[in-house]
């Protein structure tokens, strides 16, 4: 059996195992929307953490991030830096937003914030957000996958049949189990992923260097510029402390509120599980560093890499690796796509249901008739993204570049939420709006910011003062209604 | 809210009591809800200080102080060592917080 067919034989082993682990939950959960969307609220703490653990870090992280070690060095740093952060907001967020999902059986990010603002509109505008921001990330997931296996089989798998083959596992376990089933693949998944990067992060540089300190030694003796923050830009010139420490601010503002990330807050199990599974964050993002060492060892070991998100799958490849481990890595890759994919086509397809179509469609608020609704779309979803990743020529990059700083603008609404009373729906959906178009606008014509900073920056400014103006301007919200919020 | 309630309509939950909803809503930020203790509120108003400390550490101009690739720290160039230190100093501050409120919303979280 050659090293290709060995892999794939340990690839499709994975598959099977984590659709057994994704079949398995649906059996237990009850078939309802509040099952379906939010585990009957009884995630506890191994799931939770390593759901939003593996959620977060997706085939841009087991790809992505060891090329950007590779090509731009210490910028890298910058993704470690705004993790540090980010999840820091959801150890006071979450709780709050779990106990109002017990209370008012919200299940949805949207759902609470119009409850809150008493806005349809705001629930529609963040459904469309959501729909336009999640389909780019998953079809990115699906081409990374696609990838991985067309590599592996050296072309003799087309990409776009290795992307069907890895999402069709996918969307059966998430039709059937729903959210549960999301959670305990990304379980498995998350533990396959970090003991994957961290036997590689140690095993090459000692390989190829004779450990991590020799290897650091040798790049800040010949290349002392890529361990000088902030590092290299995207055409290797330096980059701007502007540039990376607005990409850190923004990142870790815009981090808690992917909707597929912030919306676990209502399938946890108690405010004591989602309080725990913060504090333990930490312990899963420092897996960022072996997954930036598997790029730092190739720098002066494999020069010349090029696109540098290929560097490990060429890694593997150079250094001729056991065919088991070749196929164990691959198979971690792999989870890490599909533990990001599967949560954001449940999310996508729950948000775009109960938000953007239940509240004006009278007929989906019976709770079958919805639950059936959402199965539909994570098919329609899966199909949609599909299309995109093996036939469109759109640049997703771009769509998905945009998304970062679409996603902090969610920021000052869900604050404003919870610790401003005086916070009004008109206030909050015209400062998401402006908030939006500013960032949109900068990111399409970057020669017009007048720094060159992060364009969610300059979206974030003129979200914050629209929101502040604009609430102080119109008729505060009903008491009652903005106390449960407050007061939660 | 319920699927068959749409954000218009008044909330199924009864809520706070007549009397607290009578009351005018205040004007500034709100960051306790009524009864919060004053330890809790203490240990958490430093974490926030933590984190923005934290914050500032990882960005211009502080980070710029220590974004060199020597001397290395327990082999890594001391721009990594650092941000991995924050990583630390934000774990170590999440379960001191942790530690103060492991008590709230315990009956709840039992029941």
């Amino acid at each position: 059996m050659d090293v290709g067919m060995t892999a794939l034989v340990v690839c499709a082993l994975y598959l099977v195992v984590t659709l057994v682990t994704g079949l398995l939950p649906g059996l237990r959960v009850s078939h309802s929307v509040t099952g379906y969307v939010a585990a009957d609220r009884s995630m506890n703490l191994l799931v939770l953490y390593f759901v939003l653990g593996a959620s977060v870090f997706s085939s841009f992280a087991f790809l992505g991030g060891p090329g950007w070690a590779y090509s731009r060095g210490a910028a890298a740093f910058y993704i470690l830096a705004y993790g540090t952060l980010g999840m820091v907001p959801l150890y006071f967020f979450g709780p709050r937003t779990r106990r109002l999902g017990g209370r008012f059986g919200f299940v949805t990010q949207a759902e609470m914030l119009a409850h809150r603002f008493d806005s349809r509109a705001l629930s529609a505008v963040l459904a469309l957000v959501t729909v336009v921001t999640l389909v780019p990330y998953l079809t990115l997931q699906m081409k990374g996958a696609g990838y991985i296996l067309s590599t592996l089989s050296g072309g003799a798998i087309s990409a776009p049949v290795g992307a069907a083959v890895t999402y069709g596992v996918v969307v059966i376990y998430v039709l059937a189990s729903g959210v549960l089933g999301v959670g305990w693949t990304n379980t498995f998944q998350g533990m396959f992923m970090m003991v994957v990067a961290w036997f590689l992060g140690l095993y090459l540089p000692w390989r190829l260097y004779g450990g991590v300190g020799a290897m650091f030694e040798r790049l800040a003796t010949e290349r002392p510029e890529l361990l000088t923050a902030p590092g290299l830009g995207g055409d290797g010139t330096a980059w701007s402390w502007w540039a990376y420490s607005s990409a850190v601010l923004v990142s870790a503002v815009g981090f808690s509120m992917w909707p597929h990330f912030f919306m676990k807050s209502f399938a946890a199990k108690s405010d004591k599980v989602l309080r725990q599974t913060v504090v333990l964050y930490p312990t899963f993002q420092i897996f960022l560093v072996p997954i930036l060492l598997i790029g730092f060892s190739a720098v002066l070991a494999y020069p010349g890499i090029s696109p540098a998100d290929t560097v490990l799958p060429e890694l593997l490849t150079r250094l001729e690796l056991s065919p088991l481990l070749v196929g164990l890595v691959c198979a971690g890759a792999l989870a890490a796509s599909m533990s990001s994919g599967d949560a954001i086509l449940h999310a996508a397809a729950s948000v775009a249901v109960r938000d953007g179509a239940a509240p004006f469609w009278p007929a989906l608020r019976d709770d079958h008739r919805q639950r059936s609704m959402i199965r539909a779309l994570v098919l329609v979803l899966a199909t949609v993204a599909f299309y995109f990743a093996v036939a469109s020529k759109i640049s997703i990059v771009a769509l998905l570049l945009g998304a970062y700083g679409g996603m902090a603008q969610i920021f000052p609404v869900v604050f404003a939420a919870f610790y401003w009373p005086r916070a009004t729906g008109k206030g909050a959906l015209a400062g998401l709006l402006a908030g939006g178009v500013v960032n949109c606008f900068f990111l399409v014509w970057p020669a017009a910011k007048p720094w060159p900073m992060h364009e969610g920056v300059y979206g974030l400014v003129a979200n914050v003062a629209v929101l502040v103006v604009v609430s102080l301007l119109t008729r505060p919200q009903d008491p009652e209604r903005v106390r449960a919020h407050v007061d939660a | 809210m319920s699927i068959n309630q749409e954000p218009g309509e008044p909330t199924r939950d009864p809520g706070p009591s007549n009397k607290a909803a009578a009351e005018p809503l205040p004007r500034g930020l709100v960051f306790f809800p009524p009864g919060t203790p004053q330890a809790v509120r203490r240990r958490r108003v430093l974490f926030v200080y933590i984190v923005i400390v934290a914050a500032v550490a990882l960005v211009w101009p502080v980070y710029s102080w220590v974004a060199a690739p020597r001397p290395l720290i327990l082999g890594l160039p001391l721009g990594l060592a650092w941000v991995v230190g924050w990583l630390g100093v934000v774990f170590g501050a999440l379960l001191w917080l942790y530690r103060g409120d492991r008590h709230l919303g315990e009956a709840e979280d039992d029941g």
